[in-house]
């Protein structure tokens, strides 16, 4: 699960800092609950227009789930609007990052860090939101015959299994295995909430890009010859490896 | 029951418009009750393909405001009997287009017509939406280009998650490719995507390839459906289309380059 690190809430500065994040890496938010915290926030006596940030961080697929910290002013606009409340990590104010403040940017993005049990007690609720996110419970595999086409997304939280092609511009996303029987000429994203054991099978290999646990290939830099092929790509010591089934 | 077909592409200039016309007058000359509408508003063309834009004067916006009746707007096709076109409106944009107006429109017509053709727009906002949201059957109107095949592709993709027979869960849309503007020769050569590499990409059925041809462009010109002029392959190729839209078993023609012959080929000619 993501951290937003808000150190201060500007609406035009955080539009020009996620459009460059969504640029750099456009599926770092897809399908990911994201935290907003605000133990790092500058002045917690200004306001924080809860909603106009929810709308924002939406406009780039970012699905918020909760705000961290933050005054209690804060909360209650977060509680407003729907969002649930964490409590502050402990550590929180330690790691006060040493920038200077000109030099900042409005907001930070981090993995979660474990949340220590000291902190969960207070809030049976809150226990019940972020526990499962950490427990590895996938869905049956999900079996697909129809196409699937430019501009269409699929995600699975399992193994994925598409009988049909999938064509450039198609995105299909799993959080373990894909088999795919079709041509495959979109993209490919498995382990997407993080499983370095994931694989991809092809038995027409035509991706535009592949991506296991975040490591990902472009086809421009994919070998040519794997084109068409039936192909298996996996991780091995934190470098893709995409190959040819014998 | 009214069969409603959708004419669609996702990218302009592919050749809807032309294909609207030549399929509705094909169907109206097989003797099925036919209506074609023009869901281009704003940039209405159908009626100048069709040859009837002199006699416009209420549109499909005038029906779905209810400033006139329906039957006032339809304009009997002065070529091919059993055939009318609702045109666009010259002076409104897509938003005039409303889910009710429309399924209102579509209903009077379904009891009077067996099939109703409906033109869209290119892209695949509202227009597009709006016309290929009642389809039962689709012609993906394509270019062996890519990217025609890739925005073709993208508007399968809306018609099996965005059209009415998806949203109720029905069975889907049916599928038709159709291959326009195709030049044998250039495939061959490897200067165009060929017949089997659209079908490939695409993966549906071939409803017809209509070969790159002059007397299209001098069809619209004279306000003529291209199917009229019989002798013209495009005319030719469209009248094959018909007929397999229809469920007859009809050869796929022109997908093979002319050959040429000794004097044309020291003297060379149009490749």
């Amino acid at each position: 699960m993501m951290t937003l690190e808000l150190y201060r809430f500007n609406e035009m500065d955080l539009h020009q800092q996620l459009q460059a994040l969504v640029v750099k890496a456009p599926r770092f938010f897809e399908n990911t609950p994201v935290i907003v915290s605000l133990e790092h926030f500058q002045n917690p006596t200004v306001p924080i227009d809860m909603l106009q940030l929810m709308t924002l961080c939406s406009d780039f697929g970012i699905n918020l789930i909760a705000v961290r910290g933050g005054s209690a002013h804060h909360r209650a606009q977060a509680a407003e609007i729907g969002l649930a409340c964490l409590p502050a990590q402990p550590m929180a104010n330690i790691r006060k990052p040493a920038v200077p403040d000109s030099a900042k940017p409005v907001a930070a993005v981090s993995p979660l860090h474990k949340p220590s049990t000291q902190s969960q007690v207070s809030d049976g609720k809150v226990d019940d939101n972020v526990t499962p996110l950490h427990t590895p419970k996938t869905e049956a595999p999900r079996i697909i015959k129809a196409p699937i086409r430019s501009g269409q997304q699929v995600f699975h939280d399992g193994d994925l299994i598409l009988t049909g092609p999938v064509s450039p511009g198609a995105e299909v996303l799993a959080t373990g295995n894909l088999h795919a029987y079709g041509a495959f000429r979109g993209r490919a994203l498995v382990g997407v909430k993080g499983n370095a054991q994931a694989r991809i099978f092809c038995t027409r290999f035509e991706a535009e890009l592949v991506s296991i646990n975040g490591h990902y290939k472009m086809s421009a830099t994919m070998n040519k010859s794997l084109t068409g092929q039936i192909v298996q790509a996996y991780l091995q010591d934190e470098a893709l490896v995409i190959e040819q089934i014998p | 029951m009214a069969k409603v077909i959708v004419v669609t592409s996702g990218k302009g200039g592919v050749g809807k418009t032309t294909t609207s016309a030549a399929l509705s007058t094909g169907l109206a000359r097989q003797g099925y009750r036919t209506v074609v509408i023009d869901f281009d508003i704003g940039l209405r063309n159908l009626d100048l393909v069709m040859g009837c834009e002199r006699r416009v004067v209420y549109d499909f916006v005038n029906v779905i405001n209810g400033e006139a009746a329906l039957h006032q707007a339809l304009i009997k096709d002065k070529h091919t009997d059993n055939l009318f076109i609702l045109p666009a409106s010259q002076t409104r944009d897509k938003d005039a287009l409303t889910p009710e107006g429309v399924a209102q429109v579509l209903e009077i017509l379904a009891q009077e017509f067996e099939y109703i053709v409906c033109d869209s727009p290119a892209g695949i906002e509202r227009g597009a939406l709006m016309a290929l949201y009642h389809a039962d059957e689709a012609i993906i109107t394509t270019n062996p280009e890519v990217s025609s095949v890739r925005d073709s592709d993208r508007i399968l993709g809306i018609l099996q998650s965005r059209s009415r027979r998806a949203e109720l869960n029905m069975e889907p849309v049916k599928e038709h490719l159709l291959l326009t503007r195709y030049n044998a020769t250039r495939a061959e050569r490897g200067d165009m995507l060929s017949v089997e590499d659209v079908k490939d990409i695409l993966a549906i059925p071939l409803l017809g390839v209509i070969p790159e041809d002059p007397s299209v462009l001098k069809a619209s010109n004279q306000g003529l459906p291209v199917i009229l002029m019989e002798e013209s392959v495009a005319g030719s190729a469209y009248a094959d289309a018909t007929q397999r839209f229809l469920g007859e078993e009809c050869p796929m023609r022109f997908l093979e380059a002319p050959k040429k012959g000794l004097l044309q080929r020291i003297f060379g000619g149009q490749g």
